[in-house]
């Protein structure tokens, strides 16, 4: 696989913000994403899709039909419980608990 | 009347959804909490953050930029260069430049600044300090929380 950093500037498709070109104003939530210089210590809840590129100790939790991803930049301590989560190849999970249908991703 | 119901629908509704939605920007490095995230804790960065949630606790923000969104309530200190105020924050506030506070905006605190700008309507309680002397925000570096991530790291 050929290197492909940084991470950051790939596209997050599914991720990404659906911007309604026509400008409405009521596109649908932006998703969260903590990003590679962020580093949060607490608790978190969230009720749409999360990206996190950064440092995060503590507990991250989903409610309702949420994907979080995780990708290879970051650096996770503590719980992560969603009903999706998607880990980027190459990430560090040590010192993380993982719960709900956990899937990889290369991107 | 008309006009101003149009001057109402403020520049963050023009800029916001594109500001997450270009890639130019996410190059930039802009990270954004969104609407239904509430997070209770510290958190620190050293990149644009827009922030449309709920933080309770401290925001120690290096040199960039922060925006509470109309949506974002904030029970924290924040530090940042530039400080932009759609939602309500309670908390004091210092900006190492300019400080704004939108018409939707409500803050109960107090403001340290270089420069504000308060359009009419916003809400504000509290007291406004632009003398020169630094207020020191707290840097990350010197947080518990840099040791955590440094730990982390480590760990890892």
């Amino acid at each position: 696989m050929t290197p492909r950093d940084p991470v950051r500037e790939e596209p997050l498709r599914d991720c990404e913000p659906q911007a309604d070109e026509k400008g409405s104003r009521h596109p649908r939530p932006l998703p969260s994403i903590i990003g590679s210089t962020v580093v949060m210590k607490g608790d978190l809840i969230v009720g749409e899709d999360l990206v996190i590129e950064g440092t995060f100790d503590g507990t991250i939790t989903g409610r309702g039909a949420d994907t979080v991803t995780v990708r290879r930049t970051a650096r996770l301590r503590g719980e992560v419980s969603a009903s999706k989560v998607r880990v980027e190849d190459g990430t560090n999970l040590e010192n993380t608990v993982l719960s709900g249908r956990i899937g990889r991703t290369d991107r | 009347m008309f006009n101003k119901k149009k001057e109402d629908e403020s520049d963050y509704e023009r800029t916001e959804p594109n500001v997450a939605a270009s890639p130019n920007v996410r190059r930039r490095k802009t990270s954004v909490i969104g609407p239904t995230l509430k997070f209770r804790g510290e958190l620190s960065a050293n990149e644009d953050l827009i922030i449309e949630g709920e933080i309770e606790g401290t925001i120690a923000h290096q040199d960039k930029n922060l925006t509470v969104g109309k949506e974002g309530r904030v029970k924290a200190d924040i530090n940042a260069r530039t400080i932009e105020i759609y939602g309500r924050v309670e908390g004091d506030i210092h900006g190492e430049d300019v400080v704004k506070l939108a018409k939707s905006a409500d803050v109960n605190g107090n403001i340290y600044c270089a420069r504000i700008i308060m359009e009419e309507g916003a809400r504000f309680s509290g007291s406004i300090d632009m003398s020169q002397k630094k207020k020191a925000p707290s840097k990350p570096t010197n947080l518990p929380i840099a040791e955590s991530a440094k730990q982390i790291e480590s760990a890892g």
